[in-house]
C-alpha cells in the first residue's frame, strides 16, 4: 500500500507533534506519540503511516542536523570552523553527529539536509573513474 | 597504446581536489520506468537526476517531499533506498553535423556501433519554441518527389504537415520518401555551382516502432545514399516509455541545432500516436489524473510544443527553418479521435492516406479532399503552379462524378472527357517506392497531361507511359529540364520546346 | 435536200408554163409528183428518225470514246509526272533517313560511351564505398579495444591508487587532508 494523501497529512501532523519548542526533534515526544498510536491505532495503514512518519522524521532530522563523516584524524578546530560555517550558511542552529568512515579514504563528507558537501579522496577517485570513461 | 597512457596521465593532473556540492535522495519506490524518491529539495524540473551505475533520469514530478523521475534506459538494478543525486545539468542531447549519418538513442548516443560521435555542442532537449518576432512566413518549397503531394499538398521549408492514415497505408514511405528526395537534391546541389543552394538535413525520429522497421527503413535510406544527410533517432517498441517520449523532443534539439545555425531541417515524428500512448503510460504510473481516453490533461502541450519547435526563420536571425513531418495512426479511418484532432489543429494541413485507395493500387493512397496544405502554396515553385494547379480541381471533379458515374451509362461528351481526365490523371499520381522525381520531371509530366498529350492513350496504359515520357526527358531532353529546373518557371518558349518535345515522343510511344 | 427538191419542182413548173417538153420528159421519166411529194416525205421522216435514233447517239457514243482515249493519255502523262516526283521524294527520304540514322548511332555511341563511363565510374565509387566501409569498420574495432583497454587501465589506476592510499597512508597525512577538506568545506 503506498501513502496516501490522506496518510501523509497524518503523518505531518504526528511529526509536528514529535517536536520541541524550538523546533527540533525530541525522543521523549517522539515515544510518546507511538504509545499513543500503539494504543489507538487507525482502522487500516498502520503500517505505511508509521513509514511515512519514519521518513518524515528522518527527514528532519537531517535538516537539523550536520551529519559529518571523516577518515582520519579531524582536528576539533577544524571541525568547530566547519560546523560554524555551515550554520551560517542555512541560519539555524545544527546538531554536529560525527562518524568515522574509512571508506572516505581520507578527507571530509558533509551532510545537512539533502545537501552533500564531499571533499574526499574517495569522491576525486570516483570523479577521475567517471572523466577516464 | 601510449596516448591511452598519455591520456590517463593528463586526466590525473586534470583531477581537482574541489569540494563537490550535491542535492541528494533516496529512492522510495521504483517500477515500470519510474522511480519515486524522497529528498532532492533542489531539483528542477527536467533537471537529469543521476542513480548509482550510470543510469540517468528526468526529474518530472516536483512534490513537496518527493520527485518523480522517469528513469532514462536500463535501470532494472535500481532498488529502494538507492542514493539518487542532481547534477545541476537540464537533459541535453548532442548535435551538430557529426551525428550525420547516425543512428542514436533518445539521449544521442550511438546506437549502430560505428564508435563514438565526436559532437562539440549539446542542446537542451526541452527548449521553448522561438516566438513571434525572430518568425518568418513559409517561403521556400521542400520537394517531397512524389507527385501528387507536390502539386496538390505543395509543403514549405518551415511548415508543419500532418502525415495521418490507418496502419499501412504508406504514412513512413511517403516520410521516407521525402528523405530521399531532399538526399538526391542536395546531391546534386553540393556538386553543383549555385551558392545559394540550400541543403536539407534529415532527421528521422522513430518512436515505439518494431526494431526490424526501423532496420529496414535505415536499410532503404542507406541503399539511396540519403543516409549520410539523416539522423535517425531510435526509440524502439523495446525501449522503456520514458525513451520514446524523450526521442521526438532529442530529435527536435537536433533539427532545432541546424536550424539556429541558418541550415534548414527536415524532422519525422514517425509517429506520435506511440508518443502519446509512452506518454500516457508515465503519467498514469507517475499518478497524474486520467481525461479522455485515459490521457492525461497535457497530452495536447506535449505535442503543441513538441511541434511549435518547428519555424522559419527571418535573414536577422539566420534564416534557419525547420520543417516537421509528424505521423498519426489511425483506428479504422477515425480521424475524429482525441490525438489525431489535437494533431490536426496544431499543424499546418494534413495528408490523409486511405485504406481502400491503397488496396486500388492508388499509392501513394492520397486522398486529396481530405488532404490541405495550410501555407504551402506561398512557397510552391512556379512552374508546379502553373501546371498543378487546376489538376486538383480536375481531380476533385472526377471523383464527384464517378460516383454519379456508375449508375449511368448514358453521359454527354463534357461529363465523359471529365471522368476520362481524372482517371487518367489518377494513373499518372502513381508511383513506386523510394522514387521520388526532381521538380522538372514533375513539371514536364504535370504539363504533358495538362495539355491533353495523354488523352489519346488508354488507361491502362498509363503508368507504361508516364514512364516513358518521364525516360524520354531524362535521356534526350536533359537541356529542356536543365532550363525548368534554372528558371522554375514555364514562359511561352519553354513551353513551345515542352510541346515539340512531348509531341515528338508520343509519335514514338504511339509507333510502339 | 428537200430545199433543192422545191427549187427543182419550181423550176420545172415555170419552165413547164412556157413549153411541154420539160412536162413531157419529166412524165416519161415516170415522174408522178403527188407520189414523189409522198417519197420526199418519206424520205424526209425516214432521215430525221435515222439522224435522231442513229446518228446522234453514234456521234456522242464516238465523241466519249475520242475523250477517253484524251482522258487517258492525260492520265498516263501525270502518272509519269506522278512517278518521277515520287522517285524524287524517295531519294530524298532515303537521304534524310540515311543522315538520321547516322545521327541516331553517333547518339547511341555517345550515349553508351556515358553509360560506360559513369557505371564505371560507380563502380569505382561503389568500390571505394566499400573500401571505405571496411576502413571504417577497422576503425571502428581498432576505437573500441582502445576504449576498452583505456577503460580497464582507469579502473586498474583508481583501484590500484584506493587500495595503496588505503595501506599506505600515515595516520596524521590523513588528519591532516581530513582537515584540509574541512576548511576547504568552511571556505565554499
Amino acid at each position: 500500500m503506498v501513502a496516501t494523501p490522506a496518510i501523509k497529512a497524518t503523518a505531518r501532523r504526528l511529526l509536528a507533534l514529535s517536536l520541541d519548542e524550538q523546533g527540533a526533534v525530541s525522543a521523549e515526544r517522539a515515544l510518546e506519540v507511538i504509545k499513543v498510536l500503539e494504543a489507538n491505532p487507525p482502522k487500516r495503514g498502520l503500517r505505511v503511516l508509521l513509514k511515512t512518519y519514519a521518513t518524515y522524521l528522518e527527514s528532519h532530522l537531517t535538516k537539523t542536523q550536520a551529519r559529518i563523516e571523516h577518515a582520519g584524524n579531524l582536528d576539533a578546530a577544524a571541525l568547530q570552523e566547519l560546523l560554524t560555517s555551515l550554520e551560517q550558511r542555512y541560519n539555524r542552529k545544527l546538531e554536529p553527529v560525527v562518524t568515522e568512515n574509512p571508506a572516505l579514504i581520507a578527507g571530509v563528507r558533509a551532510r545537512v539536509g539533502d545537501d552533500v558537501f564531499d571533499n574526499s579522496f574517495a569522491s576525486t577517485l570516483q570523479t577521475l573513474r567517471q572523466s577516464l570513461q | 597504446m601510449s596516448d591511452i597512457l598519455e591520456q590517463i596521465k593528463a586526466e590525473i593532473a586534470r583531477v581537482s581536489s574541489a569540494t563537490q556540492q550535491a542535492n541528494v535522495g533516496r529512492i522510495t519506490a521504483v517500477a515500470d520506468g519510474v522511480a519515486h524518491v524522497s529528498g532532492l529539495s533542489r531539483a528542477m524540473s527536467n533537471e537529469m537526476i543521476s542513480f548509482p551505475g550510470d543510469v540517468f533520469g528526468m526529474a518530472l514530478n516536483l512534490e513537496e517531499d518527493e520527485v518523480g523521475v522517469v528513469l532514462l534506459g536500463e535501470a532494472s538494478h535500481l532498488k529502494e533506498g538507492d542514493e539518487a543525486k542532481t547534477t545541476g545539468k537540464l537533459l541535453s542531447v548532442p548535435v551538430g553535423k557529426e551525428l550525420l549519418g547516425r543512428a542514436v538513442d533518445a539521449l544521442g548516443r550511438p546506437v549502430d556501433g560505428k564508435g563514438p560521435i565526436a559532437a562539440k555542442e549539446n542542446y537542451p532537449v526541452e527548449r521553448i519554441a522561438p516566438g513571434i518576432l525572430p518568425r518568418k512566413s513559409v517561403d521556400q518549397p521542400i520537394q517531397t518527389g512524389i507527385m501528387a503531394v507536390d502539386a496538390m499538398i505543395p509543403i514549405g521549408r518551415g511548415q508543419r504537415e500532418l502525415i495521418i492514415g490507418d496502419r499501412s497505408t504508406g504514412k513512413t514511405t511517403i516520410a521516407t520518401d521525402t528523405i530521399i528526395s531532399q538526399a538526391a537534391i542536395n546531391k546534386k546541389g553540393i556538386a553543383g555551382d549555385d551558392k545559394n543552394f540550400r541543403p536539407v538535413y534529415s532527421i528521422y525520429v522513430a518512436i515505439g516502432q518494431k526494431s526490424a522497421n526501423i532496420a529496414r527503413t535505415i536499410a532503404l535510406l542507406e541503399a539511396h545514399g540519403a543516409m549520410q544527410y539523416t539522423i535517425v533517432v531510435v526509440a524502439s517498441a523495446a525501449d522503456n516509455p520514458s525513451s520514446q517520449y524523450i526521442a521526438p523532443y532529442a530529435g527536435c534539439a537536433m533539427g532545432e541545432w541546424f536550424m539556429r545555425n541558418g541550415m534548414d531541417a527536415l524532422i519525422v515524428y514517425d509517429d506520435l500516436s506511440k508518443h502519446a500512448v509512452a506518454y500516457r503510460q508515465i503519467s498514469l504510473i507517475l499518478k497524474r489524473p486520467a481525461g479522455r481516453e485515459a490521457y492525461p490533461g497535457d497530452v495536447f502541450y506535449l505535442h503543441s510544443r513538441l511541434l511549435e519547435r518547428a519555424a522559419r526563420m527571418r535573414e536577422q536571425d539566420g534564416n534557419g527553418s525547420l520543417t516537421a513531418l509528424p505521423i498519426i495512426e489511425t483506428q479504422a479511418g477515425d480521424f475524429s479521435a482525441y490525438i489525431p484532432t489535437n494533431v490536426i489543429s496544431i499543424t499546418d494541413g494534413q495528408i490523409y492516406l486511405e485504406t481502400d485507395l491503397f488496396n486500388q493500387g492508388v499509392r501513394p493512397a492520397l486522398n486529396v479532399g481530405l488532404s490541405v496544405s495550410r501555407v504551402g502554396s506561398s512557397a510552391q515553385t512556379k512552374a508546379v503552379k502553373q501546371v498543378g494547379g487546376k489538376i486538383k480541381l480536375q481531380l476533385a471533379q472526377y471523383r464527384e462524378l464517378a460516383a454519379f458515374a456508375q449508375f449511368g451509362s448514358d453521359l454527354d461528351a463534357r461529363t465523359k472527357s471529365t471522368l476520362d481526365r481524372g482517371a487518367r490523371i489518377i494513373e499518372l499520381f502513381k508511383q513506386p517506392v523510394a522514387a521520388p522525381k526532381p521538380m522538372e520531371v514533375e513539371v514536364a509530366l504535370l504539363w504533358a497531361m495538362h495539355n491533353g498529350h495523354f488523352d489519346k492513350i488508354a488507361v491502362k496504359d498509363m503508368i507504361r507511359a508516364a514512364a516513358s515520357l518521364e525516360e524520354y526527358f531524362k535521356s534526350t531532353q536533359t537541356a529542356l529540364l536543365g532550363k525548368i529546373a534554372e528558371k522554375k518557371v514555364l514562359d511561352d518558349g519553354l513551353e513551345g520546346e515542352l510541346k515539340a518535345a512531348v509531341e515528338q515522343w508520343s509519335r514514338t510511344f504511339g509507333a510502339e | 435536200m428537200s430545199g433543192l427538191f422545191t427549187h427543182l419542182l419550181a423550176a420545172a413548173e415555170t419552165v413547164g408554163a412556157d413549153g411541154n417538153a420539160i412536162s413531157q420528159m419529166l412524165h416519161r421519166f415516170g415522174v408522178d409528183w403527188p407520189f414523189f411529194i409522198a417519197q420526199v416525205i418519206n424520205f424526209l421522216i425516214v432521215g430525221s428518225l435515222l439522224y435522231f435514233f442513229a446518228v446522234k447517239p453514234l456521234s456522242a457514243k464516238l465523241q466519249e470514246r475520242r475523250d477517253k482515249i484524251e482522258d487517258g493519255l492525260r492520265y498516263t502523262d501525270e502518272m509519269k509526272q506522278k512517278l518521277d516526283d515520287a522517285q524524287k521524294r524517295r531519294d530524298e527520304i532515303l537521304k534524310e533517313a540515311t543522315i538520321q540514322a547516322q545521327d541516331v548511332v553517333r547518339q547511341a555511341g555517345e550515349q553508351g560511351k556515358a553509360v560506360l563511363s559513369q557505371q564505371s565510374q560507380q563502380a569505382a565509387e561503389q568500390a571505394e564505398d566499400i573500401l571505405k566501409k571496411a576502413r571504417e569498420q577497422a576503425d571502428q574495432q581498432y576505437e573500441a579495444m582502445l576504449k576498452q583497454v583505456r577503460q580497464e587501465a582507469a579502473d586498474l589506476v583508481v583501484q590500484t591508487t584506493a587500495q595503496l592510499l588505503k595501506r599506505d597512508l600515515a595516520s596524521d597525512e590523513r588528519g591532516r587532508i581530513a582537515d584540509e577538506a574541512a576548511k576547504s568545506i568552511s571556505r565554499k
